[in-house]
């Protein structure tokens, strides 16, 4: 599962009457694709991937990748618990120096991309801690010539967010008709992608006495018929 | 239609000549064609198949893109050993209901997707060798040889002629006449992607307190 960058960019080009890079260098639609790349990423969270993180006796600290929107953390695979700094303060003000088996980390106030162990690893350990995450930005290869994660399929995508802001700029060859036109096949894209996603938690089938709320609220209480009215 | 009509329907539409075209020569045709398969393929997810995927021992997540292909939606699974369907849920529901679910071995149950592709069994396998049969929405082949036919009905086949029509309309800075064919193109997107979703609602009666 890869895309190549070359045949977008020639795709593209293509589409813009440009074989030649005429009016559009590659650099610029390099640009794009790359833009492109992390608006597909970021706004869908297709790509998912986990991590297994190296823990140091005595470290609470660890660092998760860069483009890391996390969404789960697991300790000799049980869940941690994710819980805000300031819950702690006030409930453990010496979370950052009791040590132990990790049951809960902290994701805030350490830097965008560090996680906080609570309590504090208290011995090295090189598997039990392992960081579930979507991706922000898919990785490349090939000097940035390879979109390793996106497949083709998802890739045409960028395309049409190339397109978008190739005919967008200022400047020869701009048309802003066929640029709003391929926005709105971009963000269709997009839609298309989230609806997948939706859809597959939409055929859940529920049974009475299944585990796991519905994620409705509860139904207003019926209050009696005379609710309200004034003791006489 | 056959590729072949298709194209030259293309053509005709466009002025151009079949059989010495000069602007939209074939392989162009060819091209606005298999990209308009593509994207109304994407968009109603018409084209459903089936495949295995064999069980490998403690692996709990499969990369269904590697293993399948061009998949765009799982739609359902069996257990080929149990004959029973698995059920869909989420990590989150897993993690209610069991402290340790990723080291649970046994015929599996559920399923849960991370991301699009990442598909994940519980419990996992303890041993190789077992399959499931997954039904999916899939991306179809190209169309490459003149023969070839697109897979849904034929009454939907003019949406592709009309956007190969846009997109080389498109390429010639025909802007106006390309929004045009695409419009068009929308409508018969929009009624096969009806047709496929709603294929069964013909057929089936209502009930007092059915969904």
């Amino acid at each position: 599962m890869s895309s190549s960058r070359a045949t977008l960019r020639t795709e593209v080009l293509y589409r813009l009457g440009d074989a030649d890079s005429a009016i559009w260098s590659a650099a610029e639609i390099n640009g794009y694709l790359d833009e492109g790349h992390y608006a597909l990423c970021s706004r869908t969270g297709l790509i998912w991937a986990q991590e297994t993180i190296s823990v140091t006796a005595d470290t609470a600290t660890y660092d998760v990748s860069d483009n890391a929107r996390v969404e789960r953390v697991t300790w000799d695979d049980r869940r941690l618990e994710p819980l805000w700094a300031a819950e702690l303060e006030s409930t453990h003000p010496a979370f950052e120096e009791t040590s132990g088996d990790p049951d809960f980390y902290v994701f805030d106030g350490d830097g965008m991309g560090t996680i906080r162990l609570v309590p504090v690893p208290d011995t090295n350990n090189s598997t039990d801690l392992v960081v579930e995450y979507t991706k922000d930005v898919g990785d490349t290869a090939d000097s940035g010539e390879t979109y390793s994660d996106i497949p083709a399929h998802y890739a045409r995508y960028l395309r049409f967010f190339v397109l978008f802001r190739a005919l967008e700029r200022d400047g020869e060859g701009q048309d802003l008709q066929l640029a709003d036109h391929y926005s709105a096949r971009y963000e269709a894209g997009i839609t298309r992608i989230s609806a997948r996603m939706a859809a597959v938690r939409a055929t859940r089938r529920g049974c009475i006495g299944a585990i796991g709320r519905r994620g409705r609220k509860p139904p207003r209480p019926r209050l009696p018929w005379n609710y309200g009215e004034a003791v006489k | 239609m056959q590729l072949s009509e298709l194209r030259a329907e293309v053509q005709r539409r466009l002025n151009e000549s079949t059989s010495s075209p000069v602007y939209f020569e074939d392989d162009d045709v060819d091209l606005a064609l298999n990209d308009g398969y593509r994207e109304i393929s994407d968009a109603s997810e018409w084209y459903e198949t089936s495949d295995s995927i064999t069980l490998v021992a403690d692996q709990l997540y499969y990369d269904l893109d590697d293993l399948l292909g061009d998949v765009l939606l799982p739609l359902r699974i069996q257990n080929d050993s149990t004959s029973r369907w698995l059920t869909e849920t989420t990590w989150k529901e897993l993690d209610a209901t069991y402290q340790k679910w990723q080291v649970q071995t046994g015929e599996p149950q559920r399923w849960v997707l991370r991301g699009l592709w990442q598909m994940g069994f519980w419990p996992f396998a303890g041993a190789s060798g077992d399959t499931l049969t997954m039904k999916y929405a899939a991306m179809p082949s190209t169309m490459s040889a003149d023969t070839d036919t697109p897979g849904f009905p034929a009454r939907y086949h003019y949406t592709l002629v009309e956007y190969a029509c846009y997109d080389l309309l498109v390429q010639e800075g025909e802007v106006a006449k390309a929004l045009r064919y695409w419009n068009k193109y929308l409508r018969g997107e929009a009624t096969l992607r009806d047709f496929v979703k709603g294929r069964s609602r013909v057929d089936r009666s209502g009930v007092v307190g059915a969904r």
